[in-house]
């Protein structure tokens, strides 16, 4: 089995905030490492992967011999920073590895060559070197990925990152094969080869009927909204069936579908597998992250990570909170509502984390908490203290005044959607979260 | 998700094993629709999903099941540093 990355595996943006700087570096460590221990066999390189810095990621790389390779990624004096191609052998195949990454991508102390003149050099490389089947990393947006995959001859399969895209059934342009895995690890893509005696090209089996059918579907719902749509009775209504229709229809339009099989082709399948809490910590990875986390957690020193979020001696130091009162304070005069709060998972969200041992990640902590980040909330990890806890405050604002003269006009009587979503994004959620399915979880109106 | 993304050795355990059935694509949501995760798009996600649910067709929400191959291929991108759920 072969296994690869194309790109921002450590980090999603190209620079990380002083704050969180160190914790990020701990992570991108841990990653690397936990990459060596399951054997990969390519990475890409994508600004998340330059964040630290290039002689970050070289030095990294090496400690932990992390397998980078692209062929357009130059440092100051023009040489190749990684390999341009790497050459493994899978069972009874050779299989050649290569990766571009976009030009435009800055890069502070080296620079990104034009990746297709790049990948074709690399391309003919691996040729010359015999191998069975060329593999391209393309860091680029999926536009540009599919614009390489048809300009480029010789690469078999391509697998994109950048554009957080899931691209489940292959793409099939000529004989080259594009897919991309979404984003933050919540898929693995998965695809499996048969080849076929003398096989060029792809076949994607039952893929160009799963196309087709699912074109019907875009068409039959485009149907329906343009009906909907004539027959609606408000502006307000037309505009967004308007909207959802034009949504539909850019779909419809993305959608390629599969040549039919004319018999030469080797047979690919794809598909994305959930990495849900169904599969189960392999024991030598969870002994690593329980590492991380201790190094990361409030028995660390500030010293040994640089990071003065984390530092005890600030913890529930501060007696005042600003505005913030706390849920013991409302209850004074809402008992029926805190009993009902009480029951919700917001009344149990820091204990969910603490569980984890994740209550000192940056990534984690502020949507566990109450006012992270405002005036008068907490400011770090090491910061939160009686604030713990999704309390009264987090939806109805700073309580301050409201406890000293109890008014209708100096509380947040209806928190918004706006608000909700901002912890319960729709990447965390996987689109799980509806404002007013999960409203009624929390809403303790009479 | 990320924890799991760290359970990928094992996951790779599975691939390599054939043991293709352990993981069910639970997600209603069609793909095509997931594919747009600016915040913009996220009401017009919803509103698809409800109607491709009426529909009855959403031929993306199948579970598939590979047969083993000659050469299995895991792939990730944009793991964006993720190391697994905050809890």
């Amino acid at each position: 089995m072969l296994q690869v990355d194309a790109g921002d595996l450590l980090w999603g943006r190209p620079t990380v905030s002083a704050k969180d700087d160190a914790q990020r570096r701990l992570k991108a460590e841990l990653i690397l490492e936990a990459t060596s221990a399951m054997g990969m066999d390519a990475l890409a390189v994508g600004e998340g992967d330059l964040a630290f810095g290039l002689q970050w990621l070289v030095q990294t790389a090496k400690k932990y011999d992390a397998p980078y390779v692209s062929a357009n990624l130059r440092d100051p004096d023009g040489a190749l920073v990684f390999p341009a191609t790497r050459v493994v052998k899978k069972g009874e195949r050779t299989i050649g590895l290569t990766s571009v990454t976009l030009d435009t991508i800055g890069v502070a102390e080296g620079r990104f060559d034009a990746p297709e003149p790049a990948l074709l050099d690399a391309v003919a490389s691996l040729e010359k070197q015999g191998v069975d089947v060329v593999i391209a990393l393309v860091h680029t947006n999926f536009d540009d990925a599919q614009r390489i995959a048809k300009a480029v001859p010789g690469v078999d399969l391509m697998f994109s990152g950048h554009s957080r895209r899931h691209q489940e059934d292959p793409l099939i342009f000529g004989t080259t094969a594009l897919m991309e895995a979404g984003s933050r690890a919540k898929y693995l893509g998965e695809v499996r080869i048969d080849f076929r005696e003398g096989g060029t090209g792809w076949a994607d089996p039952g893929g160009r009927e799963r196309i087709l059918r699912q074109k019907e579907q875009f068409e039959r719902q485009l149907r329906r909204y343009e009906e909907q749509m004539a027959s609606a009775t408000s502006d307000s209504a037309r505009t967004r069936l308007q909207r959802v229709r034009d949504f539909t229809k850019n779909k419809l339009d993305e959608l390629v579908v599969p040549p039919e099989d004319d018999g030469n082709g080797n047979r690919l399948r794809g598909r994305r597998v959930p990495l849900s809490r169904d599969i189960p910590d392999d024991p030598a990875i969870a002994r690593m992250v329980d590492g991380y986390l201790q190094r990361m957690g409030p028995g660390a020193s500030t010293a040994s990570h640089g990071n003065e979020h984390v530092d005890v001696s600030k913890v529930e130091r501060r007696q005042e909170y600003g505005d913030y009162v706390t849920a013991r304070a409302c209850m004074n005069c809402h008992p029926a509502e805190h009993k009902d709060w009480m029951g919700t998972g917001h009344a149990r969200a820091y204990a969910t984390l603490v569980k984890e041992k994740r209550h000192y990640d940056n990534d984690c902590w502020s949507c566990h908490v109450t006012g992270a980040g405002k005036d008068g909330g907490p400011t770090g990890p090491g910061d939160v203290g009686p604030l713990k806890n999704v309390q009264c405050e987090a939806c109805h604002g700073p309580g301050k005044a409201h406890v000293a003269k109890p008014a209708k006009d100096n509380i947040v009587r209806a928190p918004t959607e706006q608000l909700c979503v901002s912890c319960h994004t729709e990447e965390q959620t996987q689109g799980r979260f509806v404002f007013d399915e999960y409203l009624p979880k929390v809403d303790h109106r009479p | 998700m990320v924890r799991n993304f760290l359970a990928l050795l094992v996951l790779a355990s599975l691939v390599a094993c054939g043991g293709d059935d352990a993981a069910p694509v639970a997600d209603s949501t069609p793909a095509a629709v997931q594919q747009a995760p600016d915040t913009g798009k996220a009401d017009l996600a919803k509103q698809a999903t409800k109607d491709s649910a009426k529909d009855g067709s959403d031929v993306l929400a199948q579970t598939r099941k590979l047969d083993p191959g000659d050469l299995a291929i895991v792939f990730s991108n944009n793991v964006d540093g993720e190391i697994e759920p905050c809890g």
